[in-house]
């Protein structure tokens, strides 16, 4: 790996008797578009606000661009934040509230103009330029804080649950807005979020954060096909786990055996429901019955019931090869792709 | 049946409310009558008490005095005001509660045991009584208005504005001038008059605190004690017309949530 923009190390976070983040380090190169994902009171929001320099880690060193920043408050470092709720100056303009952090820095008032009016644009706010933060609208105060924090040019844009405010609709396009905004600046962004659509969509990298720790890491591909634990496959996505056991670096599983190297034990695989052929024929396939099949718009939804009990959920396209859904009580034999296949620990 | 006791409710109601204002209007009404006794008949209308109070170079001290008292009293019940409501708000609601019943107890103190609480202890300290000791009086009773309007807004101030200006790199004082001031200034002025008006009323504590000199409420109990002139309801009607003025010059800023 080359020099990563961010380096966090040994990062921890307690509060008297409760550990907020345990020890934990994290590399994000330049132009990452990070997303911290987890549930809430997973620590996520605390390790961002440690690296915006909003809380001093209880232990651990933070280097933004090689310089050791752990000791620099918010105002000393190269990092921009946008707030859950915004935190905008309410009694100044949409241009002034965008002009503040310039002002403040003693650039060029000339400049400041120029640099207020090129983000007013770059958010589509110009029209609105004039008017307090009280008159405008959820999604429009949404890009002022944005607009704010990039006027900066900060080397990392922190980004705290930066869509939770905001219905789904108007969420989908400032989703697409945020894409097209680090793809036009070419900026490192590190968002928060609980929302695993939304870290899927965005992020290029998804670090996945459970009970104050790094579960898992890795391209939005990785974490959805090659989940780590049962919690992060849980989380991301739908997916079933089915029980089995480990036997000398081989999982049994239905008809077939899957290579897996461990201890020998019981383990869950976890295959998703889009992985899964409905007429299996290879070496891994298993047998029930139908009992559940609902039209889902552009898939169907099969529950296909194992002998022991077991409910498997089965996703196929609806329009598919023009073939009918299995009806309801009929025996499927379902095939699983050995690669789409992750042994976690139960 | 129902219309009856209505209208014999409105009427207990005017009653009671004709008894609690008469004064106050009877007040302004004697400033500006002739009659010297302040009784009825009143005589024709005149502004000459107020000619013979303006004339009465004990009023001019009296008010000296009490602009000097209410003036301090505003300008330190506000700057200590917000300053304790600043690093309140910044504690826990636990101990920010605690603190505020505890400065919150001498204005639900009878005035008069605070006023006896005062004056003895200026007196077992060796402190002489003047302005000097009514000005740290009322700072006694008004701060906590000042504290407990003050507090009320920044803890329910939105602490992502401070985040942000913190984190657009501007130094605490920095955020104090450009971005917390300006949100709270109409509250914070609003809280000033209060603690002013209240000041400027006061008599009890005035009185056992302030040795030999005088401010206008203790002037006018002065006067009373030698005889009902006129001049008296003069001075009434102008304090009458400060008091509210200022308090309700407060009342609008306070509520102001911009």
């Amino acid at each position: 790996m080359s020099d990563p923009l961010l380096r966090l190390r040994n990062i921890s976070k307690n509060y008297r008797e409760t550990q907020a983040v345990h020890p934990l380090d994290l590399d994000v190169e330049r132009g990452d578009f990070v997303a911290l994902l987890g549930p809430s009171g997973c620590g996520k929001t605390t390790l961002l606000r440690m690296i915006g320099g909003f809380l001093p880690p209880s232990t651990g060193t933070i280097e933004i661009g090689g310089q050791d920043v752990t000791a620099l408050g918010p105002e000393k470092r190269n990092t921009n934040m946008v707030f859950q709720g915004y935190g905008l100056f309410p009694h100044m303009t949409v241009a002034q509230n965008i002009g503040y952090g310039p002002k403040i820095a003693g650039r060029d008032p000339e400049q400041i103009d120029l640099d207020v009016v090129r983000m007013l644009n770059l958010v589509h706010l110009g029209a609105v330029a004039d008017r307090l933060p009280a008159a405008l609208s959820g999604g429009q105060q949404q890009r002022v804080a944005l607009a704010r924090a990039l006027v900066m040019r900060p080397s990392i844009l922190l980004l705290d649950e930066p869509l939770a405010a905001l219905d789904l609709k108007l969420r989908k396009a400032m989703q697409d807005e945020l894409k097209s905004l680090h793809r036009a600046i070419g900026g490192t962004f590190i968002f928060v979020t609980h929302d695993q659509g939304e870290a899927i969509d965005l992020a290029n990298r998804i670090v996945v954060m459970e009970a104050g720790r790094i579960v898992q890491q890795g391209t939005p591909e990785d974490v959805y096909r090659r989940p780590a634990s049962r919690f992060v496959a849980s989380f991301i996505g739908d997916a079933n786990m089915l029980s089995a056991v480990r036997k000398g670096g081989e999982v049994e599983i239905g008809s077939g055996r899957l290579p897996s190297p461990g201890p020998d034990g019981p383990v869950l695989v976890v295959i998703r429901p889009d992985d899964i052929a409905l007429a299996g024929d290879g070496p891994l396939t298993l047998a029930g019955t139908v009992t559940e099949s609902r039209f889902m718009g552009p898939y169907l939804r099969l529950v296909v019931t194992l002998a022991d009990g077991t409910a498997v959920t089965v996703h196929r396209p609806s329009g598919a090869e023009g073939a009918a859904p299995p009806p309801m009580g009929s025996t499927a034999t379902l095939g699983l792709p050995a690669a789409a296949c992750s042994v976690v620990a139960p | 049946m129902a219309a009856k006791a209505q209208a014999a409710w409105t009427a207990f109601g005017a009653a009671v409310l004709v008894f609690m204002l008469s004064p106050l209007v009877l007040v302004v009404f004697f400033s500006l009558a002739e009659n010297a006794n302040a009784t009825f008949p009143p005589g024709g209308a005149t502004l000459h008490w107020y000619g013979v109070l303006f004339d009465n170079a004990d009023f001019w001290k009296a008010l000296g005095n009490s602009a000097i008292v209410t003036l301090s009293v505003g300008l330190v019940s506000m700057i200590a005001g917000t300053l304790a409501a600043m690093a309140l708000a910044r504690s826990g609601p636990k101990l920010a509660n605690g603190v505020i019943a505890l400065i919150t107890l001498p204005i639900m103190l009878p005035p008069l045991v605070l006023a006896l609480a005062l004056a003895t202890g200026y007196s077992s300290l060796g402190l002489p009584l003047g302005l000097s000791t009514v000005i740290p009086s009322h700072l006694v009773f008004t701060q906590p208005f000042v504290i407990l309007v003050v507090y009320a807004q920044m803890a329910g101030f939105n602490m992502a504005i401070v985040d942000s200006a913190r984190d657009l790199g501007a130094g605490s004082w920095t955020i104090f001038r450009t971005v917390i001031l300006p949100i709270i200034r109409p509250t914070l002025i609003g809280a000033t008059l209060m603690a002013m008006a209240v000041s400027l009323d006061d008599f009890i504590i005035t009185y056992f605190t302030i040795g030999g000199g005088m401010t206008l409420p203790t002037m006018i109990w002065g006067m009373l004690r030698k005889a009902l002139d006129p001049s008296i309801n003069a001075l009434g009607s102008l304090v009458l017309v400060a008091t509210i003025g200022t308090s309700l010059i407060a009342l609008r800023l306070t509520r102001y949530r911009g």
